[in-house]
């Protein structure tokens, strides 16, 4: 019996390596397929990697031989080299494994053989790695790429979840930038230092034993910066105002990469310009740049004269696939511009000589009068005597705090009679006596000019209705009559104009008032103060306000003496 | 002329519509760009021999997987797998040339394999399926049609890229996630198929 099952074996193989020998050789690499291992680490073959020979083979059967031998390769589990299923297993692989394995594939009509070569390597000496052996892995800089333990396929399975280990250069890594991820190991913004031999170790179990399996992946990382897409900074298909005649340059600025070589050029309808123009229009040449890594390129167009057919033309200026153009437009005179120039410079000198009028209005008045005097004094006589009625309170009380006599029979006839020539009338020095004092003050108003009213603070003692014909006529005249200047005087601050009759409230209102807060010092005598000039504003225009009379002396006598 | 909207450009591709399309133009168009031909220009009625450009070659770019997978020729299939050691030299690098027929901001770029002697087409049923087609991707470059189904408008996030058929908007340039399964295409963004891609001038 056993003789029996031994000759049939014996006959299979024969039968077996017959047929293989006359395979037809399926050569699916154009070269030999190379497997290599560490020594002392599993490997396994598989036949049909490519599946489309399965396929070809439906109900095939395969057997895997070391070539030269005749009997193949046991399908025995325990056996250190076995064939399971399509797979051949080496557990482990020893050096003398090393050399040719060929699977044999056929069905009832055909037969193929497929030849593996096996490499069992040991490490260099002194490393944990064969520099020889290595599957080669690239990842851009910067990123967070992975790389990947590889062929692993047949060692993972629900037994064998453990994770995997990496080294770099022999050395465990245990740096935050590294993860591992499944069966990968992910680089956190991978740089060139990151660079070199890696290795990937598990440990596999089959059959209740342990075998370490490793791979080395050399790691080129490459240093790849994201580079900035060629961009025309300008022209942005923009138009500029230029003149007819005049001469223009436009830079063309282009930033592309360092290493990249764009030609930058100017073109009119897809035409270069200096073919177009006759010289007229000219690109400059490329001036490149090298900031921040990147190449800043500049060329010029340059019009020496431009003409009117260059208006609404567009110039494109041309930076390997992009382009951008820019137009020229006639440059229209700033009318907006002129027109608020225009508007808003006559009224800004307007504002201003309304506000120098309006603070030096007397000043300019007195200036002008005293300028022109010449003029002035040939002006037909307007048959009147007097330029001034001087209208006051008489009061002869000596209680009264504000007695105007002073100021009216010193102070205005020394300034307005003496030193502006103004010729006043004033009741009680002016008038004859024996004469009716209303037909007096009716004529004299009539025949005067002005009507200057000198008012004091009310008091309990000072009254201004002492004389009341007199003030009757004044403020008729000065109210009814027209042609009279009415020019109130106050002697002092009049806070309370309520208890005034209505016609003075009312020619207040009307005229305003001058008030005199000047004492009878030698300063209160001077026409230049405020206070008289704006007296003498009011009066008509005769005043000769000479330079001398600045100088004027305080009394009565010496100012006769400068006078003559 | 408008700006373009992406913030970041593969600099690789400027390089590459430079080379194909700025420069052919050049040639082609007679106005001519290049201040130096302007200066020679040739006498009054020499024309240009028609079609005449000097000749381009594809560029070359290196891609990965973002599981650092690798494309390689497996019994004519192109696959995705880690190459280790000396398998490395199985990879294949993905030749590259601009589809000048298609928009330019977006990107279009005809894909081939083996040095442009492959290219990597969609196909044309109406469910797209990746397939290598023996083709010269420098003759696509003048068949705006042809080059259609080889062609894939590129994005670019600053660091991986993605490739979307242009003659099947939507569907993208996938790997599965399994080692030494076929490229293909997926209208399934971010599921298992992995769409990103590390894609450099190599």
């Amino acid at each position: 019996m056993a003789t029996a099952v031994i000759t049939c074996s014996i006959i299979l193989v024969f039968i077996s390596s017959v047929k293989a020998e006359e395979c037809m050789v399926h050569d699916v690499l154009h070269s030999q397929s190379l497997v290599s291992v560490l020594v002392g680490e599993p490997l396994t073959i598989d036949c049909l990697l490519d599946k489309t020979l399965a396929l070809q083979h439906m109900n095939y059967s395969l057997t895997w031989y070391k070539s030269g031998r005749k009997i193949p390769v046991t399908q025995v589990k325990l056996s250190r080299i076995h064939q399971h299923e399509n797979l051949l297993w080496f557990m482990p692989a020893i050096l003398e494994d090393s050399g040719s394995y060929e699977c044999v594939i056929w069905n009832l009509t055909s037969c193929n053989k497929i030849y593996f070569n096996v490499i069992v390597f040991k490490n260099t000496a002194g490393l944990c790695f064969n520099g020889d052996f290595f599957y080669a892995q690239e990842i851009p800089a910067s990123s967070n790429e992975k790389i990947v333990c590889p062929h692993l396929d047949y060692f993972r399975d629900e037994k064998n979840t453990l994770p995997i280990h990496w080294y770099k250069e022999c050395n465990l890594i245990d740096n935050e930038r590294f993860l591992n991820w499944n069966d990968d190991l992910i680089i956190i913004s991978a740089n060139v230092n990151d660079s070199g031999n890696y290795i990937c170790k598990m440990t596999y179990n089959y059959m209740g034993k342990e075998y370490n399996i490793s791979r080395n992946i050399y790691v080129t990382v490459i240093e790849t910066p994201l580079k900035k897409k060629t961009e025309i900074l300008y022209p942005r298909n923009n138009t500029i105002e230029v003149e007819l005649g005049s001469s223009v340059i436009v830079d063309c600025n282009v930033s592309s990469f360092k290493d990249s070589s764009i030609g930058i050029s100017w073109k009119v309808n897809n035409t270069l310009v200096n073919f177009l123009f006759m010289g007229r229009v000219q690109e400059g040449n490329q001036e490149d740049s090298f900031p921040d890594g990147y190449l800043f390129s500049t060329v010029t167009l340059s019009i020496t004269e431009v003409k009117q057919e260059d208006y609404g033309r567009q110039f494109v200026c041309h930076a390997g696939e992009v382009a951008a153009y820019i137009a020229l437009r006639q440059s229209v005179r700033n009318f907006q511009g002129y027109l608020t120039g225009g508007l808003l410079a006559p009224v800004f000198v307007i504002v201003v000589v309304i506000l120098i009028y309006k603070y030096f209005k007397v000043d300019i008045v007195l200036w002008y009068r005293k300028s022109c005097r010449p003029f002035l004094s040939k002006e037909v006589s307007d048959g009147k005597i007097y330029d001034a009625y001087v209208f006051y309170p008489k009061i002869n009380k000596v209680d009264c705090i504000y007695p105007p006599d002073n100021f009216v029979l010193t102070l205005l006839p020394e300034v307005l009679e003496r030193q502006c020539g103004y010729n006043l009338f004033i009741l009680g020095r002016d008038d004859l006596p024996g004469k009716a004092v209303v037909s007096v003050v009716d004529e004299t108003i009539k025949q005067s000019r002005r009507l200057i009213i000198v008012l004091v603070p009310e008091s309990s003692s000072c009254s201004l209705l002492e004389d009341i014909f007199e003030q009757q006529l004044v403020v008729y005249n000065a109210l009814v009559q027209d042609g009279i200047k009415v020019i109130l005087i106050e002697l002092d601050k009049i806070k309370n104009y309520t208890n005034m009759p209505e016609s003075i409230k009312y020619i207040k209102q009307k005229h305003g008032a001058i008030r005199w807060k000047g004492d009878f010092t030698e300063k209160s005598y001077s026409a230049n103060t405020k206070f008289w000039k704006n007296v003498r504003y009011q009066m008509p225009s005769r005043c000769p306000t000479s330079s001398e009379l600045h100088l004027l002396p305080t009394t009565l006598n010496s100012f006769q003496t400068t006078e003559r | 002329m408008e700006p373009v909207s992406e913030s970041v450009v593969d600099p690789d591709m400027e390089e590459l519509f430079r080379l194909f399309l700025d420069e052919a133009a050049e040639g082609e168009g007679g106005n001519g760009t290049s201040s130096t031909e302007i200066m020679n220009l040739p006498a009054p009625g020499f024309r240009p021999t028609p079609g005449f450009r000097p000749s381009k070659q594809p560029l070359h770019y290196w891609i990965r997987d973002t599981s650092q997978k690798a494309f390689y020729l497996r019994d004519n299939r192109l696959v995705a797998a880690n190459l280790q050691g000396e398998n490395a030299s199985q990879e294949e690098k993905v030749s590259v040339v601009p589809n000048r027929g298609l928009e330019r901001k977006r990107c279009p770029l005809i894909l081939g394999i083996k040095g442009g002697r492959q290219g990597l087409s969609c196909g044309t049923a109406k469910q797209p399926r990746l397939q290598l087609e023996d083709v010269h991707l420098t003759e696509l470059f003048d068949k705006y049609e042809e080059a259609k189904r080889f062609t894939f408008f590129k994005t670019y996030n600053g660091s991986t890229h993605r490739f979307e058929a242009a003659a099947y908007p939507g569907w993208f340039l996938c790997t599965s996630a399994q080692a030494n399964e076929p490229i293909g295409l997926t209208a399934r963004l971010g599921e298992a198929a992995i769409t990103d891609f590390y894609f450099k001038r190599k």
